[in-house]
Formats: C-alpha cells, structure tokens, sequence
C-alpha cells in the first residue's frame, strides 16, 4: 500500500504524532495532550505534519491511533455508570473477587472498590449446566424488574454475565434482548462475546471494565470521526489494541476493553518490526519513560501474548502483549531511609514537578539528575529540546539526599542511582526472559523512550545480552508502531476435553466456527479472504493444571495428525517453561484460538524526512563511569547515515533521546536509522 | 568467605532474593495439579540462608511463611549435614517445624562449585496425605497418627536420583497419588528455579558476596525491628480471646492469651497464659504459633520482611501441654482455627501497645470443608474442597472489608465454574451477607455465604468452622459492634427447610441435599450514628 500514512499516538502528557510520506520518509509531530477534548490534539498534531510535509491531509491513506483514554477512565475511576445482571445467588460476584487481600500486611488500607457498586448489580434466576444444558429456565420476568431498577439506577451500561455462557450463551442473549427492549438506549457487554471462558469473576470483571468504558470510549470514536469528517479526512479510522493489532473503529468502539494497554504494546510492535528490518527477531524490548519502564519480548518476530492482565487492581481477561510495566523511568525518585536503604521508585517526579535539574519545583533527585550529574545528559544539550537544564539543582539533589546519608560523592551518589535503577529494568526484564523460558543472552535488546538508550549498555551488560537495537527515533516508537501493525482480532472459544478423547469432528467444528466468526470480522474490516489470514492456536494443559500454554494449531480440516502435533508442541512448550514432564502425563485441550490478520502494507523507512533541529555548544563530554571520569566522544544523530560506525565511550546526541555507547561496546548504523550497538569482541 | 556487598549491590541483591521467591511461586501454581493450590494457592515459597534461616517470601500464605525456617532447621538438624546437590528433601511433620500433615515442605540446596550457599524451598496444602478421613483433616481427630502420613524430613531425590521407594510408599497411601505427585513435581520444579536463581547471582556477584548480602539483609531487618521495638511503650499489655469450644461441640472455650513486652529492641510475647492442650485437632503445633505472631508483628514493623532479621527480634514464650505448644502425639490438623485466633489476639494486643494503629477485629470463622464423591461424569473419587472468606475489621477511617481471607491466610475463593466442572457439586449462591459487618462509624465487613448442592449419588468428609458464638465474635473497637457470627446447616433433599448443625464435625450428604456456610462479620469502628 502506498500513499501518505499517520499514526497518532495520544498519551496523557504528549501526544505524538507521525507521518511515513510515499518515499518511506518520517515525519514527527509531538503537541500537547489536549484532556478537554482529546480531538484537538489529535487534529492538531495531524495537521503540523501536513503543514511540515507539505503533503495535503486529503492524500491520507492510512490513519491509526492509539488512546489510553480507557485506560487512564478505569485508573482514575472515571468511568461510566455501569450495571452488572448475573445469576440469582450471584449478585456479589465483583465485590467478593478472589477473596484475596492486595497486602498481605497491610490492615489499615481498604480493598480498592468494585467496578459496579452493589446498588447497580441485579439478578434474574434461571441457570446453564457446565455441559450447556439448562438446568433452570430464564425467569423473564426477573428480567424486566432489573431493567426497572436499572432505569431508575440512571445507568450507562450493563454487563451480562451468566455461569457457563461461554459453553451456551443462549441466556444472556435473551437477557440482552429484553434489556435492549426495555432500554434502549443503554448499551450492553454480553460475557459470552467479550470473554467467553471459564471462571467467573475474570469474565464478569473484564466485562463489567468493558461496559463501564463502552458509553465513554464509543462517544469519543464518534466524536473524533465527526473532526476527522470535516477535516476532510475519510480514510478510515483505525484503533490500536492491547494485542499488538489494530481493529476498525466501529470494532474498537464495540469491544474498548482492547485499547487497554494499546500504546505499550503498539511500542513493542514498532521495534519488533524494527528488528526484523535488521534482522533480528528475538528481542527483548524496554521503553523507558518519564515515570516507568516497559518490558516485553519478542520471539520470531512474535511479540509475545497474556492472557490475562491487571488494570488498577481488576482482573481482565483478554489477549494482550505481554508487557510488564515497573515504575522505573527518568523521573522515578531516589531516597534513603533512616536506616540507609536506598531506593528508586516506583514514586516519580513526574513531568511536574519533574526532576530537580527541570527547576520547576521539583526538589527531589531522580534518575534524570543522575544523569546531569554523571554528564550523560549536559545543560548545554536541553532535554527533549524544550526542557532548561539546571546542572546545580541536580548535584545538590543529590549530594544533600543520597551522597550525605550514604557518605558517598556526588558523583558515586549518582552511579548508585543508576545501578539501582538498572537492576530493577533489569529485574523485570528478567522476568519476561528467563522466568519464561528464553535465555537473553540470545536476543538483541531494543532500546526504547527517551531515557531507554541511555541505560541500554547497563542492562545488556547485566543480562549478557549481545547487541541493542536502537530506532532512529526510540521516543515515539508507540506512534510509529502504529503504522507498522496490522488488522487483527483474537477470538476465543473455551472447549475443555481430554486430548485422547477428542471427537476431531467436534473439534474441527468449533474451529470453524471460529474461522467464520474472524473471517466475518475481517470483511467488515475490508478484508475479504483471499487478502486475509487466520491462524489458529490451542490453549493446553496436562489434566489437573489449570494455567494453560498456548501452542499451534493446523488451519481446519483437523486430523489425528495435526492433534498430534500440538500435543508434542504443548510437552516441549511446559519442559521449557516449568523444566519438567510431570508424572501425569494425560493432556487437555482447554481453549481454542483464532487469530484473525488483515495487512495493511507496511512501508519502508529511509533516512531524510523533517526532524526539528537542536543546538549544542557542548564540544568533549567527560562521563563519569564505572567510578571515574572519560572523556567521550560527541556526536549529532543528524549527522549520521547508513553505514556510518560508532566508537565506544560516545555520546549521540537527538531531539527526543540521548544515547549513551558504553566502553567496551561499539555501532553502525543500519537501514532505516537502526543503530545497532554490539559489544568488543562479541 | 567474608566479602562484603557495597551498599548498592546490597540493595540490588536484596530486591533479587524477593523477585526469585516470587518467580517460585509462579512455577509453582502454573504447574500445580489442584485447584487448593492452582485456584486458591494455599502454598509459599522462600529462600534461606546456609544455616537455614529465612532470608526472602513471597507474599503469599504467612502461617506458611513464619514455620519454613523451623522445619528446614530442624531436618539439617536431624540430618547431621548440609543438603548435597541434586538433594530433594521432604518433610511435613508437624512436630519437626511444620503445620499440619497436608502442608508438605520441600527444600534444595544451592551450591556453588561445592560451596552451600543457601537453600530454596516450598510448602504447599496437598489435598490429601491419606489418614482417616478424605483431606487428612479433622477437628474431631485426637492423635497424629489419624492425620495421614508423616514424613520427618527425607530425601525424596538423592543427588539426583528420585527415592523411587518414597514415591511408591507415598502414591500407595494418599486418596488422589495422581494430583499429589503432581503437584510435589510443581513443588520440586519451584525449588530447581529457586537454586538456579541463587546460582546465576553467585556467578554474577561472586557467591561470598552472595552470602555476606544474606547476612546484611537479615542485619538490617534485625536492626528496623529493633529500632521499631524500642520506640514502643514500655510496660506489658495483655490481650485474650477465645476458641468456640476445645473442638468437640459443648467442650469448654479455649483461651488464648498474649501478654507483649517491647524491651531492648526484643518484642517479648508471652503466650505461657494460654489453655492446656486439647483432645481435638485444634492444637498448634510450635512453629505454627510462631508463623502465627510473626504474621501480627510484622504488620506492625514498616519496611521489613517477614523474615529471620524479624523473627531474631521476638521471643516468644509458650507453655509445653498448652495449645500453642501441644505434646506429640496430640492432633493437630485443625490448628488453622486457633492459628487465626492468635493471630487475632496478636493484632488486639499490638493495638492495645500502639492506640493509634488500633483496627477493629477480622472473622476467624474460617469456613473449610474436605468431602469427598463419586462422580457419575467421570467415575472416580474428587475430593472436594474450599475456603470462605469473611468480613474484615473496621479501621478508624474507613470500613472493614467484605469476604476477605483474613490475617495469616490470604486464600482465593473456588470459582462456582470450577466446582462444577470438575468436581459434582454445584455452587448455588455465593454471597454478601447482608447486616453481617458490625455497627460502627466505620462498618464492619461482611460475612460470605456460599451454598453447595451435592449432584452425585453420595458424598461424605469433615467441615470446621469456628466464630458460631457470639462471645467469640470478632470484636469492634472504640464503641463499635461486633461482627455477626457463623453459621453451617444443611438443607436435606426434600425436606422442609433446613438444620443447623454443629461448627465442626463429620459429615454424610446425599443427592440434592445443599450445605450452607456463612462465615463471620468483621468488627465496627467508633460508635454507630443513632
């Protein structure tokens, strides 16, 4: 697909915007987040891009966006009025949870609070068996008193939640269909359509997070397509979803809980696609920002999936890259106690007050002014080319609150901070690796934000990692992944049954009912089937284990053969996992998978496009590493090309990151502005 | 081996013992065969020094947590030498720094080139280690040897090699050999990541270093909790409270009794005034009332761990033949109930010492049950089980919290999709009890009532719960009123209505007959408005 591409990625301070013109060049805006009406930004940053290309937004061909705006609704409780209609005996299924306590030790802080209050939950008798068959019929009239009480509740949306709609849903959309009646103008999330698998306060959690993000989500769709109408822009409107692809408005709109962590995880599809242009497809990615840092992996070019994630202490089941975010970022805050602990985070400065050497306020040092004091960053080089750094400000931070209580300089006060920082990337980082099965000494890591490429050699170093990968523009890789991923929609059906007594006929029926569902998605989306894919996947599990591995499965007709096959995927699968076959060696197929992928083209990156310009005075950096001042070399990112090599001990030096190139480690820069750092005699 | 961490590297290495203990634990409920420990995770993984101390937890089940330390000790004791490598060893015997016989502990060495570095272990709830009764658990048992299997501390893999013999023994006197030996597999695969964690930091920071940040983590928690006792009141605060009955219905309450004396850094906790030993299952082994009143403590201590830094700072004094400190052979598989009980009266002294950290009383009702049915869909045996949270204390600013799992448990709730799935039991409501928390400006939390429908031909086990009397009641504070108590019947098939039965017992149901838990409300703070 050729022609003018945008992807605009609207976080909560910054929204960043890019453009890939025809000849595969980039162009980037970064505006304001605009929280009165997020459109404004959004417009605004598209139209910088036009104005800087040159290019008319009529030429558009491509337009995806990522949001938080569900995201930030659920973390700060803002969300819609949602109602929750369950099973008689079951009304309390969100307020009693796991049971489980978040602290262990803590007696004194509360539960964080259901998403739907007691008064808005209802319940209407009838019950499903687990094999699917009605026990009880469905009490109509229940149904009806619910939707008069609802009414009077004012709400916004209501999720349906049935025990065992995930083997027949024939209940809840009879519920669905007299709520509609009643209330018409409230919309509904069945359980059986957002998540249909078994255990019931995870389904009822991720759809009752849905409904409650439904009315608010939905008006923003059709808000910012109205802007995007009369902007005269009639591309179609793409969002990005936590599963590394981006769905249709209209499908976005339909299922919101799938924004959820889009922009994480457009960020890991951005430098998956990165790396595969260098070819590197085993990655292991960390972006690291103003208040955390996000880790994830990457195998064969796959980013890796979860199934299930935590989004302010709710539970919610849905496929999502497998990102783990820590609170580790340049404004994270370093202390030590009465007792000379030193910590880093997970408190942060923010972006305000920010950190001390910002001056705005902030007088707590953090790992943005270890930094200024080690000289990785320098006043002369202004952060981000907007930010006044103030030198003096960050070394008293930190002489006063770290170097005095530990005894140390400011200098080693400053190391310590980055050493502790590093070890928690690390730490987390290892969790995606190691604690997963791969070994990071066999992947490249990805260097991401504006403060991951100067942390990069640490970590590497930590991990055993042999090269870092760092994209021509590591602070808007979320924006650019936009542009790099494609349609898809994971859907999922629970199908529990002993392996060795499928009826394949059964199976491969449920498979294909499967296909027809994503293939039925996808034409909405544009997408007819020869221009599509679909890829299947079996969640599996030995009898008795209740957390399954995903492994694949051949496209329909299933065979005893193509069975066959999964089960020994699934037994190397759980070796490398858990490092043992267990005693029971009888297996489960647990939940079958679709993945539906819709390309969308992606382009080609070359070097040129329009990059804001940034003054620097400073001529020799002198880094204090490792315990002692060097002398390092610096040089100007726009200066670089393809082909061009890096000595160790350098600074490079870019509007939106600082990349700092340890001793011991050495790069080239690559195609499309990858530079790629690999370590002395690796 | 002396060297010695710097500061940051001590930090750094501190963080790594936590991140490995929980990494553990995900091996370990992701490879787990049932569901008390894949649903509920009724388990605990740790990292322990060469002497056997604890170093780092996870945050999961502190009853657990507080007695790893005793039992790993006292197997090195009994085995006269370090663990070798390629070592897997065994133990559950309650009298040998263990819980009860379900709980089985196993622990590994780490070792670095041939130098002991620290050992990593778990202990998890299995659903059945043989004994009289399905789940080897009852209130009503009176000596050990009805409790199952005991296993003082064996080597189940030697360098190596699996103890086929101890396999097969076991597999031959546990109801479900299946579940069990998978999930000892879960158990030994969480202890083999642990060691390999450990190792990869030796060879990282050097294995003294390695050791030398045990010594220091422990130190310097040792020296927080000091510094937190000694600026703690002085003088003795008492507090007491009391169990139902001595396990049999219409037996005497039995008291437990605390008296805390914070000196010279030392937390001194007196449990000598607690009742004589009993007849019954609620006996607590040693080391469980230890795990018992580190749990309450260490609520009490900001910025520690609850591990052996912690622990060398609290002295606890019991009374041999009393409950917290029963003579061998007595029964002890219930001890959970008194567990709680003294974990309850544990907070209630600490608030009586710190007036401004006081928290109204959480239920320790406890509601458990283990039966055990045939199937008609699959046709073997399924022991059954589950755990009912309850209502939490008020606090002087907020609420209780509804149906938690309180103190020295944090166990998850079975889904009713679960139940019905595998097991022929189907849940036919799950709910708040309404008007369960205590009166107060700041509400108790309230009780969780869940009612299960037996669907097979038969079924029979034990169910305990404690709190039935309203004298045992969990307790508000500051004018606020206590929580409502427990209660179990059962709804025969066809019958009218239902009958209350006792709080602990054996128990026969047939098809279609429905029990009923409920389980307690937790205190009120301050007085209620008029």
């Amino acid at each position: 697909m050729s022609g003018l591409r945008v992807g605009v990625d609207v976080g909560g301070t910054f929204t960043d915007a890019v453009m890939v013109d025809d000849e595969g060049r980039l162009h980037i805006a970064k505006v304001r987040t605009t929280s009165d009406d997020l459109a404004d930004g959004f417009l605004d940053g598209v139209g910088r891009l036009a104005q800087r290309s040159g290019q008319a937004l009529s030429a558009l061909r491509y337009l995806a966006h990522g949001t938080t705006l569900a995201t930030n609704a659920i973390v700060q409780g803002r969300v819609n009025r949602a109602a929750l209609v369950t099973n008689a005996g079951f009304r309390d299924l969100l307020q009693i949870g796991t049971q489980q306590r978040a602290t262990l030790y803590d007696l004194w802080t509360p539960q964080p609070p259901a998403i739907v209050p007691r008064e808005r939950c209802c319940e209407v008798r009838g019950r499903i068996g687990p094999d699917g068959v009605e026990i009880e019929p469905l009490n109509e009239d229940d149904v009806v008193t619910a939707a008069a009480h609802l009414r009077e509740q004012d709400v916004e949306a209501i999720a349906i939640v049935l025990l065992f709609s995930f083997v027949n849903p024939e209940h809840e959309r009879r519920v669905a269909e007299i709520l509609a009646r009643e209330l018409p103008d409230v919309p509904l999330s069945l359980s059986s359509e957002v998540a249909p698998e078994f255990r019931e306060y995870l389904r009822a959690s991720t759809t009752a997070l849905n409904a409650a993000v439904l009315p608010l989500v939905g008006g923003y769709v059709r808000r910012l397509s109205q802007r995007l109408a009369l902007a005269k822009i009639d591309t179609p409107l793409h969002l990005m979803q936590s599963n590394g692809g981006v769905a249709t408005a209209e499908a976005a709109a339909r299922l919101p809980i799938g924004l959820l962590a889009s922009g994480p995880a457009a960020a890991v599809i951005g430098a998956a696609r990165l790396g595969e242009a260098v070819g590197e497809r085993n990655l292991l990615t960390f972006d690291m920002g103003g208040t955390t840092a996000d880790v994830a992996i990457v195998i064969d070019a796959l980013p890796q999936l979860r199934f299930q994630g935590d989004h302010a202490g709710h539970p919610v089941n849905l496929p999502q890259i497998d990102v783990l975010s820590i609170g580790a970022g340049g404004g994270s805050i370093a202390a030590v106690d009465a007792f000379g602990s030193l910590t880093v985070g997970p408190r942060s400065a923010g972006a305000t007050p920010g950190p001390a050497c910002y001056g705005a306020g902030g007088d707590e040092p953090t790992v943005t002014d270890a930094h200024v004091v080690l000289g990785t960053l320098h006043p002369d080089r202004a952060l981000g080319g907007v930010v006044e750094l103030d030198a003096d400000a960050a070394r008293s931070a930190i002489e006063e609150q770290v170097g005095r209580p530990l005894g140390m300089t400011a200098e080693e006060a400053a190391e310590a901070i980055i050493r502790i920082a590093t070890a928690n990337m690390t730490n987390a980082l290892r969790v995606v690796s190691v604690a997963r099965g791969h070994d990071p000494r066999e992947l490249a890591l990805v260097a991401l934000g504006g403060a991951g490429p100067m942390h990069a050699c640490a970590i590497a170093d930590e991990l055993g990692t042999p090269r870092i990968l760092i994209p021509r523009h590591p602070g808007v890789t979320s924006a650019l992944g936009l542009l790099l991923s494609d349609v898809r929609y994971d859907l999922r059906q629970s199908w529990v049954r002993s392996t060795a007594a499928v009826d394949v006929d059964a199976l491969d029926a449920a498979l294909r009912r499967l296909e027809r569902e994503a293939h039925a998605l996808l034409a909405r989306a544009g997408y007819e089937a020869e221009r599509a894919s679909v890829g299947y996947e079996l969640d599996m599990r030995y009898r008795g284990q209740a957390y399954n591995l995903t492994v694949p499965l051949a496209p329909p007709p299933v065979t005893a053969e193509t069975l066959a096959v999964a089960q020994v995927a699934f037994a190397q699968a759980h070796r490398r996992t858990y490092d043992f076959t267990p005693t029971v060696q009888e297996t489960e197929i647990v939940t079958l998978r679709a993945r539906a992928i819709g390309p969308v083209g992606h382009p080609t990156l070359a070097e040129g496009g329009d990059t804001p310009a940034r003054g620097s005075s400073q001529r020799e950096p002198v880094v204090w590493v490792d315990g002692e001042r060097r002398p390092f070399a610096l040089l100007d990112r726009r200066g670089l090309a393809e082909g061009d090599e890096i000595p160790e001990q350098t600074i490079i030096d870019q509007e939106d990151a600082t990349i700092l190139v340890a001793p011991g480690w050495h790069g080239t820069v690559r195609g499309g502005g990858v530079i790629v750092l690999e370590r002395e005699g690796a | 081996m002396s060297a010695v961490a710097d500061p940051v590297t001590q930090e750094i290495l501190a963080s790594a013992f936590t991140s490995i203990a929980e990494e553990m634990t995900v091996v370990e409920y992701r490879s787990s065969f049932s569901p008390i420990i894949r649903e509920m995770l009724d388990f605990s993984c740790g990292l322990f020094d060469a002497e056997g101390r604890m170093v780092a937890h996870s945050d999961t089940i502190p009853a657990q947590l507080g007695l790893m330390q005793f039992a790993l000790q006292a197997a090195l004791e009994r085995g006269g030498a370090p663990l070798a490598p390629g070592d897997v060893l065994l133990t559950n015997h309650p009298y040998l720094g263990g819980t009860h016989t379900p709980d089985l502990q196993v622990f590994m060495a780490v070792h670095h080139e041939d130098e002991l570095v620290g050992y990593a272990g778990s202990i998890a709830h299995h659903i059945d280690i043989g004994g009289r009764l399905p789940g080897s658990e009852s209130p009503h048992n009176t000596e050990i040897f009805q409790e199952g299997l005991l296993l003082p501390a064996i080597k189940l893999v030697d360098g190596g090699v699996r103890n086929e013999a101890l396999y097969t023994l076991i597999a031959a006197n546990v109801r479900d050999p299946t579940s069990m030996l998978g999930d000892l597999d879960a158990q030994v695969a969480a202890c083999k990541r642990g060691v390999q964690r450990v190792a990869a930091l030796c060879t990282r920071y050097t294995p003294g270093t390695v050791v030398a940040a045990m010594d220091e983590l422990l130190a310097r928690t040792a020296q927080r909790a000091a510094s937190a006792f000694s600026g703690w009141p002085k003088g003795t605060v008492t507090a007491e409270g009391h169990m139902d009955d001595g396990g049999f219905e219409g037996t005497p309450p039995v008291r437990i009794h605390a008296a805390l004396t914070a000196r010279d850094g030392v937390l001194e906790v007196d449990l000598t005034g607690s009742d004589d030993q009993v007849a019954s299952g609620v006996n607590v082994p040693l080391a469980s009332t230890h795990a018992a009143v580190f749990f309450a403590v260490r609520c009490f201590v900001e910025g520690v761990q609850q591990n052996a830094g912690l622990t060398r700072q609290v002295r606890v004094l019991t009374r041999p033949g009393s409950i917290l400190h029963p003579d061998f052979p007595a029964a002890v598989s219930a001890r959970h109930l008194t567990v709680q009980r003294v974990a309850d009266v544990m907070v209630a002294a600490l608030g009586a010492l710190l007036p401004d950290r006081v928290v109204a009383a959480s239920h320790v009702a406890f509601p458990t049950f283990v039966f055990q049915a045939v199937d008609p869909r699959f046709g073997g045996v399924r022991i059954f089980t589950d755990i009912l949270g309850g209502g939490g204390g008020a606090r002087p600013d907020a609420p209780g919290d509804d149906a938690i799992d309180t103190y020295a448990a944090n166990c998850a709730l079975l889904p009713a999709e679960i139940a019905e799935l595998e097991y022929p039991w189907r849940v036919v409501r799950s709910e708040l009890v309404e008007g369960s928390g205590g009166a107060g400006a700041h509400p108790g939390g309230r009780a969780l009532r869940r009612d299960y429908m037996l669907l097979a031909e038969h079924a029979d086990g034990m169910y305990y719960v404690e709190q039935l009397d309203v004298r045992s009641a969990a307790l508000g504070r500051h004018g606020g009123g206590p929580g409502a108590p427990a209660r179990v019947a059962i709804h025969r098939a066809g019958a009218e209505g239902e009958e209350r039965l006792a709080g602990k017992g054996h128990i026969a149901l047939q098809r279609g007959d429905v029990i009923t838990f409920v389980s307690s409300g937790g205190g009120g703070f301050g007085a209620a408005a008029p």
